[in-house]
C-alpha cells in the first residue's frame, strides 16, 4: 500500500507528501513551496502551515486540506471547498471545508488513509510536490514502498528487497501523464542513509522543470509575431511580419496586407512550425492564439476539482452563475476587453448609493474573489459568521461561500454554492 | 437621415437614423469593403488580400452577421461574440473556384446594440479587429473609440513615433489583427449603457488616411441630420486622392419616451461617477 495520486495540469492544486503528513492546497501557494516544504517535514507541520498561510490575514488564507498523523491519530484543517475523507476502524469521516470562515479542524483516531476526490488513474508517490486533482494518502507510506518514478536526476533506487508488494504498479516508465506533470520524486527509503537536503533539492528541479503558470502565456505578448520576409512571395502581398520588423522595412505596396499566417491546423504542433521558417525560433501569432487556446482548454478542466457551482443570489432572488467574471453596477460598462473575456454586466438600476461600476466577482483557482471598482461608497463583506468588513478598493479579496456583499443602498448579495 | 423602427429600453425606447456609403476610390479597381447599416447591427469590414479575395473576405463576414443577427430579436453580447467567431470560421473556409483555401482576411469594426435574452435593449456593443474605425460624435467632438490593431498604433503606443509620422510611414496598411486570419478570433469589445442619444460613425481606412478628424467633424457638422452625409464623406475622401476603398456609416440613435433617473444628458452621462450620492455613515 502506498500514497496514490491523480495528476493534474501545474495551476490547479498543489500536492504536498511526505512521511505522516500530507497538503492538498489551491495552486497559489506554489510561490511558497520551498517554506511549505520544509513546513511539512518539520517536526510541527500543522503549526508551520498555518503560520504561512495566515500570514497575511485569513481573508487571503488559500483553500486547503491538511493531515497529519501521529501513531494512528489524525490531525486534520480543511478550509475552502474541499472535502477530506478520513477512513478510520470505525467508518469513514467526511471533514467538509465549505461554510466556515475560518477552517475545520478535527482529530479521528484510528485512521488508515485520506482521501480527497476520486482517485482513478491514480500514479504512487512516495514523497513530494505534484500538481493533482486528489489523493488517497497513506500514513508512513513512504517509509514502506518507495516506488521511483522516472527519477529527474540520479535515480536513488531502493534495495530490491524493499521493492514495493504486489498490486503495487510496477515503479517504472509511466507514459504520457508523466510527460505533462512534475515528477513525482520518490524518496529513499528510510532505512538507508539519505542525504536530509534531497527532498528539498528534488522539489526545486521539479518547479524548475514545471510548465510556465496556466495563466496568460508569458511569451504572447513579448514575442509579435514574425515572418521571413521571403515568406510573403508565397502569398503574393498578404504578409504578417513583426511590429519591429515592420518598423524598418521600407518598400511595401500601397495595397493592404494582412495577417493570416498558415491556416494553423488544430494539430498540436509545436510552436515554430516549418512553413518559411529559417531558425525554428519564430512563432506565429496564430500559433500563439492556439498554444494559449490549448493551455486553456487543457487546464480549464481540472482547474477546480471539488468543482461546485458556484452563484451570487441577487436581492431579487435571482440567481448570477459566476461562469465567467460579473460586474455589477449601477449601470455597469466595459471597455477595450477581449472578446474572450467579456464578463456579464449586471444591472442594479435605481439606486444612486451604487457606483456605475460597482465591484466585479470572479472565480479564480476555484475560489470567489470580489473586487470593489473604486465604487463612490465602497463594497462591504461579511463573511459568515463574522461582522461585516470594507473592501479595500481595487483589491481582489478572497471570500467563502455564504458571504454577504453589501454594496450599499440596501443592496447586497450572497455568494452561494450549489 | 430616416428614422427607422425602435427598440425597447428599460425605459423608453431608441430609434435610428442612419447614412451609409461606400465607393471604390479614384485607384482600386474592385471594392473590397463591405458594410451593414441596418438597425441594430452596423460594422464596416474592409477586406485584404488582393484580387478578388478582399471583397469575398468582406462579404462573407457581412452575410454571416446579417444571418445571424439581424432577427425579430435584439442580439446579446455572447450572440455576437458567436456570430463573429462564425464569420471568422466562414472566412477560413473559402475557397478559390479550384477549391483552393484562400488567405484572405478582412477587418470589422462597427457597433451592435444588444441586449437581455428577452430582447431589452441594455447597451452599445461595440468591436473592432483591425483598422477599421468607430467614432462617436457628439455634434462637437470626433471621438476614436476603438484603436486599431495595426503597426503604426504598436508603433505610436510605444513612443517610437510621432502621429504625424504615422500617417505617412511605410507600414501603414499593416494590420495585426484581422477576420479569418487565426483560428480563434479576438475582437476588442466595449460595453456602453444605453443612456443618451449617440451618434457614431464607422469607416474603413480609406476615409481616415484621407481626412484628418478635423475634416471629417466638419463634414459631419455641415450635413448633420442629412441623408448625404456619409456620402459627403466619401465624396471629400475621393476628392482628397481616394487612394483606397472608402465606406462611411453615419448612424444617430435617439432614445425616446425615456425617464428616470438614470437617463440623463450626454454631458451629465460623463460626470456620472461623482454624481453617486455620498452614502451618510
Amino acid at each position: 500500500m502506498t500514497t496514490s495520486y491523480t495528476p493534474s495540469q501545474p495551476g490547479t492544486w498543489l500536492l504536498l507528501v511526505t512521511g505522516d503528513t500530507v497538503l492538498f492546497a489551491e495552486a497559489a501557494v506554489a510561490a511558497a513551496v520551498d517554506e511549505l516544504w520544509a513546513a511539512v517535514s518539520g517536526g510541527a507541520p500543522v503549526q508551520a502551515v498555518l503560520d504561512i498561510f495566515t500570514r497575511n490575514g485569513l481573508g487571503s488564507a488559500p483553500s486547503f486540506a491538511l493531515g497529519h498523523v501521529v501513531g494512528d491519530t489524525l490531525h486534520a484543517l480543511v478550509r475552502g471547498p474541499i472535502v477530506l475523507d478520513a477512513v478510520a476502524a470505525g467508518g469513514t469521516e467526511a471533514i467538509d471545508g465549505t461554510g466556515v470562515s475560518t477552517w475545520r479542524e478535527t482529530t479521528v483516531d484510528g485512521v488508515t488513509a485520506l482521501s480527497v476526490g476520486e482517485h482513478a488513474g491514480h500514479l504512487p508517490i512516495g514523497s513530494g510536490v505534484v500538481w493533482a486533482s486528489g489523493f488517497a494518502f497513506q500514513p508512513g507510506g513512504a517509509a514502506i514502498a518507495a516506488p521511483v518514478v522516472a527519477p529527474l536526476v540520479e535515480p536513488v533506487l531502493p534495495p530490491a528487497a524493499l521493492a514495493p508488494s504486489i498490486e503495487t504498479p510496477a515503479p517504472v516508465v509511466i507514459e504520457p501523464p508523466v510527460a505533462v506533470i512534475p515528477v513525482p520524486v520518490a524518496v529513499a527509503p528510510p532505512a538507508e542513509v539519505t542525504d536530509p537536503d534531497l527532498p528539498s533539492e528534488h522539489t526545486m528541479v521539479e518547479r524548475d522543470e514545471e510548465p510556465e503558470p496556466v495563466a496568460p502565456p508569458v511569451a504572447a505578448p513579448s514575442a509579435p509575431p514574425a515572418i521571413d520576409t521571403s515568406y510573403s512571395h508565397l502569398f503574393e502581398e498578404t504578409v504578417h511580419r513583426s511590429i519591429e520588423e515592420a518598423a524598418i522595412r521600407e518598400e511595401e505596396p500601397e495595397e493592404r496586407t494582412v495577417v493570416p499566417a498558415a491556416p494553423a491546423p488544430a494539430a498540436p504542433a509545436p510552436a515554430a512550425t516549418s512553413l518559411g521558417d529559417h531558425d525554428g525560433e519564430t512563432v506565429m501569432s496564430a500559433d500563439i492564439s492556439e498554444l494559449r487556446k490549448r493551455k486553456k482548454v487543457a487546464a480549464a478542466p481540472s482547474v477546480a476539482p471539488p468543482a461546485r457551482a458556484i452563484y451570487l443570489e441577487l436581492p431579487n432572488n435571482q440567481r448570477e452563475a459566476l461562469t465567467q467574471p460579473v460586474i455589477i453596477g449601477r449601470s455597469p460598462s466595459v471597455s477595450q476587453v477581449s472578446g474572450t473575456e467579456l464578463p456579464r454586466l449586471v444591472s442594479i438600476p435605481g439606486s444612486q448609493d451604487i457606483s456605475r461600476n460597482h465591484a466585479r466577482f470572479a472565480v479564480e483557482g476555484g475560489t470567489v474573489v470580489v473586487t470593489d471598482l473604486h465604487s463612490r461608497n465602497g463594497t462591504s463583506v461579511a463573511l459568515p459568521g463574522k461582522p461585516p468588513q470594507m473592501l479595500r478598493k481595487g483589491e481582489p479579496t478572497a471570500v467563502l461561500p455564504g458571504t454577504v456583499v453589501d454594496l450599499g443602498g440596501g443592496i447586497s448579495l450572497t455568494v452561494r454554492e450549489a | 437621415m430616416k428614422p427607422t423602427f425602435a427598440f425597447a429600453l428599460p425605459f423608453g425606447s431608441v430609434a435610428f437614423e442612419v447614412a451609409a456609403s461606400s465607393e471604390t476610390g479614384s485607384v482600386r479597381a474592385v471594392n473590397e469593403d463591405s458594410f451593414i447599416a441596418e438597425p441594430p447591427v452596423f460594422v464596416v469590414a474592409d477586406g485584404m488580400g488582393g484580387h478578388d479575395r478582399g471583397d469575398r473576405a468582406s462579404q462573407t463576414v457581412v452575410a454571416v452577421l446579417r444571418e445571424r443577427l439581424l432577427g425579430q430579436t435584439l442580439p446579446t453580447a455572447a450572440g455576437v461574440l458567436a456570430a463573429i467567431t462564425a464569420a471568422n470560421d466562414a472566412v477560413r473556409g473559402l475557397t478559390s473556384e479550384l477549391g483552393v483555401p484562400l488567405v484572405s482576411g478582412t477587418t470589422l469594426s462597427g457597433m451592435v446594440l444588444v441586449g437581455t435574452e428577452n430582447g431589452v435593449a441594455t447597451h452599445w456593443m461595440t468591436i473592432n479587429v483591425g483598422d477599421s474605425r468607430l467614432y462617436t460624435w457628439d455634434e462637437r467632438t470626433l471621438e476614436q473609440l476603438t484603436v486599431d490593431h495595426s503597426a503604426v498604433q504598436e508603433l505610436l503606443d510605444a513612443g517610437t513615433i510621432t502621429e504625424a509620422a504615422a500617417r505617412v510611414h511605410p507600414e501603414r496598411n499593416i494590420i495585426t489583427r484581422a477576420v479569418g486570419a487565426t483560428a480563434a478570433i479576438e475582437p476588442d469589445v466595449w460595453l456602453i449603457p444605453v443612456l443618451t442619444s449617440e451618434s457614431f460613425l464607422i469607416c474603413s481606412d480609406g476615409l481616415t488616411k484621407e481626412l484628418d478628424d478635423g475634416q471629417i467633424a466638419a463634414i459631419l457638422a455641415e450635413h448633420r441630420g442629412s441623408d448625404q452625409v456619409a456620402q459627403a464623406l466619401v465624396d471629400a475622401a475621393n476628392a482628397a486622392g481616394g487612394q483606397d476603398n472608402i465606406t462611411a456609416v453615419v448612424v444617430r440613435a435617439t432614445l425616446t419616451g425615456v425617464s428616470g433617473g438614470d437617463v440623463i444628458d450626454n454631458r451629465i452621462a460623463e460626470m456620472i461617477d461623482h454624481d453617486t450620492t455620498p452614502r451618510i455613515a
